[in-house]
């Protein structure tokens, strides 16, 4: 306050207000008056709260129900994560039993592509807090016969999960966390003593893509091999590009190539993609 | 008890009025007190005194308004003591703010030419308020007659606080048109 003046009329204008009508005190004194804020005395309506929260919880379960309907096949399509791995799982306990094993193992896959990280670690993590729902998936993939045609006949041969597949000691590692668009997981086997030998498969409509990764030391096989080989340095998109073996009525190019990592691992693709794709899923596999 | 029975104590002089006042306006005007005062000790001496005052001011007054009537000495007599207080130390809180505020309400001397009665004034003030709508005067009052917060304002009459802030900006400044258009000099 810098005027003394002023702040003496001021005062005095207090002062002053002593001399109010009581009647516009009295008036000031109805602290229930609303009528001032006109939200605020329409949401103190009777009814009106009540009315307001059924509309909000119609409108939340019709938006579950759209996504329940919408964004599922849409994830399954395009391998674009759309949900997070515990919703997918939770829907994929209420989906049919010959649609469960695809659809969790989509969900575990196209959620690492989202997070950009390699697939085995964000599994080996997920894998363990969702072993509920892994055991009815294991459950309904029991009832069918996905081996691989490489491993079938094989006795020791186990069928796994794209979860348990990224968790097998030393191979799983080399499950790539990247597949083209529209692939999805649809067997997957482990084979030896010491399971030497890992097949993961998957399909897009009639293209198939598949990884056998195998320890470096399962010469049987290996020497059956008449792929060529490469080592993890020497493979690029380019010659890639040259390993065409043919062309898909689709129009994908089909591959069949080995590559070999420096802790004796040899990863054997076989499948259909155009040089991109199959560059990425190159790329993607990080042990 | 309702206020007319208690008005009847009075003119009885019987000493129970003061207890009847006490009990069901004590609240009201240590209120009004503390807003002006912010001090218990001072608050309650005045609110002591105003139970004095009613007993001397009732018989031969009666009001209408009982409330009023007794808020209204309690607020004066806070007043004066705040007056008091202030006189060579000026303090803080509330009452300080509510008083610079006001001080946008008065017009610069050299644009007025005749000086007002303070019974004039009182009634130039009300007839400046019977020019605002209900809630800019219940705004107004809560704020220059019973001293309150803006948050308090804001809470008794739902109010967003913003919205109490720029109804008084908006007053002060109709008041101080009010008074330079009827040549008021304080």
């Amino acid at each position: 306050m810098s005027d003394p003046k002023k702040r003496d009329s001021a005062l005095r204008l207090m002062e002053a207000l002593s001399a109010v009508d009581p009647a516009f005190l009295e008036a000031s004194e109805n602290r229930s008056d609303a009528r001032f804020n006109k939200k605020a005395s329409f949401f103190r309506k009777p009814g009106i709260r009540g009315c307001l929260a059924a509309c909000v919880c119609f409108l939340v379960c019709g938006a579950v129900c759209y996504t329940c309907t919408t964004l599922l096949p849409m994830s399954s399509d395009s391998g674009i994560a759309l949900r997070s791995e515990d919703t997918e799982y939770e829907l994929a306990s209420f989906a049919e039993p010959e649609e469960m094993q695809q659809e969790a193992d989509t969900a575990s896959l196209t959620s690492t592509q989202a997070g950009g990280t390699g697939l085995t670690e964000s599994a080996r993590e997920t894998g363990e807090g969702e072993a509920e729902a892994g055991e009815e998936i294991e459950e309904a993939a029991a009832e069918k016969d996905l081996a691989s045609p490489s491993l079938q006949g094989q006795a020791d041969a186990e069928t796994v999960t794209l979860q348990e597949a990224c968790r097998v000691e030393k191979l799983g590692a080399y499950v790539p966390a990247v597949l083209p668009e529209g692939y999805r997981y649809e067997s997957g086997c482990v084979a030896g003593e010491e399971q030497e030998q890992l097949v993961v498969a998957w399909s897009r409509g009639e293209e198939k893509l598949t990884l056998q990764i195998r320890t470096t030391d399962d010469t049987a096989d290996a020497a059956a091999d008449e792929s060529p080989l490469f080592s993890r340095e020497e493979i690029t998109e380019e010659r890639i590009a040259l390993l065409v073996e043919e062309k898909t009525p689709e129009g994908s190019s089909v591959y069949e190539f080995s590559v070999q990592y420096e802790d004796g691992i040899t990863v054997v693709l076989e499948g259909c993609g155009t040089p991109d794709e199959i560059w990425t899923v190159i790329t993607s596999i990080n042990p | 008890m309702i206020d007319e029975e208690i008005i009847d104590l009075y003119w009885k002089r019987d000493e129970q009025a003061i207890n009847e006042s006490q009990s069901r306006y004590g609240k009201y005007c240590f209120q009004i007190a503390w807003n002006i005062l912010h001090d218990r000790e001072d608050s309650d001496e005045c609110v002591n005194d105003t139970w004095m005052r009613a007993w001397n001011a009732i018989p031969p007054g009666r009001p209408d308004r009982l409330g009023i009537f007794l808020g209204t000495i309690t607020r004066n007599l806070s007043f004066d003591r705040w007056k008091h207080k202030n006189a060579m130390k000026r303090g803080r809180g509330i009452m300080e703010v509510a008083i610079d505020e006001l001080i946008e309400c008065i017009p610069d001397r050299c644009s007025t030419e005749a000086a007002v009665e303070t019974a004039e004034l009182e009634r130039m003030i009300n007839a400046f308020l019977n020019t605002l709508s209900e809630k800019e005067r219940n705004v107004f009052l809560r704020r220059y007659w019973y001293v309150e917060e803006y948050s308090d304002i804001a809470k008794r009459y739902h109010l967003n606080l913003n919205t109490v802030k720029t109804t008084l900006f908006r007053v002060r400044g109709k008041l101080r048109n009010y008074l330079e258009e009827e040549g008021i000099v304080l």
